[in-house]
């Protein structure tokens, strides 16, 4: 497990409220690749829901700078979707390189205000984290970056391949 | 998109279906998910008009187990192919590693397919990406279909850049593997090495 990730999950067992800790709670990249998920039992479903929260996100701030002719920063906005008692809050988490993003979908709260308050504050003292490892989030971020200039794989054979999809033959 | 994790020997690649409306995109990964089980099923999502045309994306994450090691997990993404929807066209395309040019084969659909791949390449430039140099596979779908153009004139219409090209029809699963076989192929080949 790379030292980010052990140092999110560390930060998120350490430091997050309890209240937001029984919540889905979800560290993505733009293109929706997961950084943190705090459920790893279950990475596909968490896959799901990074590709969706991006889309989320991304498809709203394209729409207000589509209206909005000034210059916006992406990292002054936040997003939320909800009800009185569940919903989807998403904050961008600033990083030498590019924004990242905390997401947390919620149910049956009595005080849905409280909860994205709490997860703000958690997201403020997480970006400590990606702006103290800039080294390690580049690298995690540029899969083209100077310590990866070598291809990994010289070759494949195509049974190697074949058996990655052996289950179309089932 | 491309994340390769030594510490955790793991791959995760993006892959997007891109082509003309109709042309086939989310077909093709309906049966790609059909055709998953077990551990490697996953839920795919679709984001469509109330007509099933899609609207946003379809998404299929794919557990596709180990390559030298190396847990391989790939996502697919179409996009919409409706010209109106450009916008959303060009937030899927961020961080791609490899694409599917899906071609519908019919006749009446070459000029859609040009197109189609036209609005690609700019698509791909105008985030920094040249389309020669992009893990790419074309598709001539729907071969089924009685009024179909010839592949040598397809291939003359659309594949300048020569990458593989392969007939489908992706309604009967014909096709559809051997694609993704290809371009994943391709992915893997073009990925670096990762965090050391």
């Amino acid at each position: 497990m790379s030292s980010l990730t052990l140092k999110l999950e560390s930060h998120f067992q350490n430091r997050a409220p309890e209240k937001i800790k029984v919540h889905r709670v979800l560290i993505f990249r733009k293109d929706g690749l997961i950084l943190f998920n705090n459920n790893n039992d279950n990475n596909l479903n968490f896959s799901t829901q990074g590709a969706l929260s991006t889309g989320a996100w991304q498809a709203a701030f394209s729409l207000f700078k589509s209206l909005e002719k000034e210059s916006s920063r992406e990292e002054n906005f936040r997003f939320s979707f909800d009800t009185s008692s569940y919903g989807i809050h998403i904050l961008p988490i600033r990083s030498e390189e590019e924004l990242v993003y905390g997401g947390i979908i919620f149910r049956d709260e009595t005080n849905p205000a409280q909860i994205k308050n709490l997860f703000r504050n958690y997201v403020r003292e997480t970006e400590e984290i990606f702006i103290n490892e800039t080294k390690e989030i580049i690298e995690t971020l540029d899969s083209n970056s100077e310590v990866q200039r070598d291809f990994l794989f010289k070759d494949i054979s195509d049974d190697e391949i074949d058996k990655l999809f052996s289950f179309a033959g089932e | 998109m491309s994340f390769v994790n030594n510490h955790t020997k793991e791959i995760n690649c993006k892959i997007v279906y891109y082509g003309p409306g109709l042309s086939g995109k989310t077909t093709n990964i309906q049966h790609v998910y059909q055709k998953s089980s077990g551990q490697k099923k996953s839920d795919l999502i679709s984001l469509n008009t109330e007509n099933e045309r899609t609207l946003f994306f379809d998404f299929l994450p794919l557990e596709l187990g180990k390559i030298r090691g190396f847990d391989t997990r790939f996502h697919l993404y179409t996009v919409p192919g409706q010209s109106f929807y450009e916008a959303n066209r060009k937030l899927i395309l961020r961080g791609v590693d490899g694409l599917v040019f899906v071609a519908d084969s019919q006749v009446d659909r070459i000029e859609a397919n040009r197109e189609s791949l036209k609005d690609l390449e700019n698509n791909l430039r105008g985030q920094g990406y040249d389309i020669s140099k992009v893990p790419l596979v074309f598709q001539y779908n729907k071969r089924d279909l009685p009024n179909t153009c010839p592949i040598g004139e397809l291939s003359q219409q659309l594949n300048s850049l020569k990458a593989p090209e392969f007939e489908a029809s992706a309604a009967q699963g014909q096709g559809v593997f051997e694609t993704l076989k290809a371009v994943s192929k391709l992915v893997l080949l073009n990925l670096k090495g990762g965090l050391q």
